[in-house]
């Protein structure tokens, strides 16, 4: 597998997530909120600050069953209405295809795995 | 965008177990909610030993990309801590504040459950669960919930629900529990998606079944319920 950087997987994670209908939002991954929480200058809310991508884990697996490749982890924020885990097949299945495609693109095709979490259920017009 | 959390919603206790599964690394005892990384290790013994041992002692920190990632996550946080510490001593109170606001938040998440689907990983938050759950045995005339939790049961994505409940005398107990049950199974399938195996309701209350005359009163709960 052609070494590839973890932080383009990150965005392409996120954005993927984010154009599933009945996602409302991202939530930020623990690290990232507490540093946002310490940061000296802060915004209104963390929401301004941490970026779609906080939310997003991404690990490289070296030594796997079928081969090397990447394990990427999303927290969602749903929107009520559509059934939970049919929004989370759905963003199953979007963000693997998106990373396994921008893999290829880049000249580093491997396979991918992926877990969706459901961290919140809020109102469909919910705003951050 | 990501999202914030909402305000501090005390309603839900947090989650009381650790990870399921999760291996024993060491001798350590794991923190509830602790992440064990793909290779094993707890992240609370990754970071323990980023802050205290040095990093030669341990060859599997340095080759390992689990523990190297979880380490670099510590690191902006201890930036931005030290850079607060140096700088700001007055307001070292309101950054504990946050920072508790934040942990505590990530603990309001509960256990982690698995959504009915055996091929993915798909996982629920136990609060974003059981706040639907309780919605939906408040549909039922007469019942008022208290408390839901989740539980996983066996080893596929089957869960268990216990809720606590108020419930007026009007009617039998036995046939508003059941109607609750209903209600509660319906929504963990229908708007969830979790494979409930069993729903066990204790009623540790009693709900008036008319408003009290009294304008200033609620109406709702006339005892303890939680």
């Amino acid at each position: 597998m052609a070494a590839t950087d973890a932080t383009p997987l990150l965005r392409v994670a996120a954005e993927a997530a984010l154009a599933v209908p009945g996602v409302a939002g991202l939530q930020p991954r623990l690290a990232h909120r507490l540093a946002a929480a310490a940061s000296p200058t802060r915004p209104e809310t963390t929401a301004e600050r941490i970026p779609s991508e906080a939310s997003v884990r991404v690990v490289r697996i070296d030594r796997a069953p079928d081969g090397p490749g990447w394990h990427i982890e999303v927290r969602c924020v749903l929107a009520e209405g559509p059934r939970a885990l049919d929004t989370a097949r759905t963003v199953h299945h979007q963000v693997r295809a998106a990373v396994i495609s921008h893999l290829a693109a880049h000249g580093a095709p491997a396979a991918a795995t992926v877990t969706v979490t459901v961290t919140r259920i809020v109102a469909p017009h919910h705003s951050p | 965008m990501a999202l914030d959390d909402p305000h501090a919603r005390p309603s839900e206790p947090p989650g009381t177990d650790g990870p399921r599964n999760a291996p024993a690394v060491d001798d350590a005892v794991p923190f509830a909610g602790d992440e064990v990384l793909p290779c094993g290790r707890l992240l609370s013994r990754v970071w323990e030993q980023a802050q205290d041992a040095a990093p030669a002692a341990d060859p599997h920190t340095l080759s390992c990309p689990h523990c190297r990632e979880a380490v670099e996550g510590l690191a902006t946080v201890n930036v931005a801590t030290r850079a607060m510490r140096a700088k700001d001593p007055p307001g070292l109170q309101a950054l504990a504040d946050r920072v508790m606001s934040v942990v505590r938040a990530e603990v309001r998440l509960g256990r982690l459950l698995p959504l009915a689907d055996t091929d993915l990983d798909l996982r629920i938050a136990e609060s974003a669960a059981a706040k639907v759950l309780r919605q939906a045995a408040d549909t039922v005339p007469g019942a008022r919930a208290a408390t839901c939790r989740l539980v996983p049961a066996g080893e596929g994505t089957g869960v268990r629900v216990t809720m606590t409940l108020a419930a007026a005398l009007d009617r039998p107990l036995p046939e508003r529990v059941d109607q609750v049950r209903r209600s509660v199974l319906n929504a963990a399938g229908q708007d969830l998606g979790l494979a409930v195996t069993a729903v066990d309701i204790i009623v540790v209350d009693v709900l008036e079944p008319f408003p009290p005359l009294d304008p200033a009163g609620s109406g709702h709960l006339t005892g303890g319920g939680t």
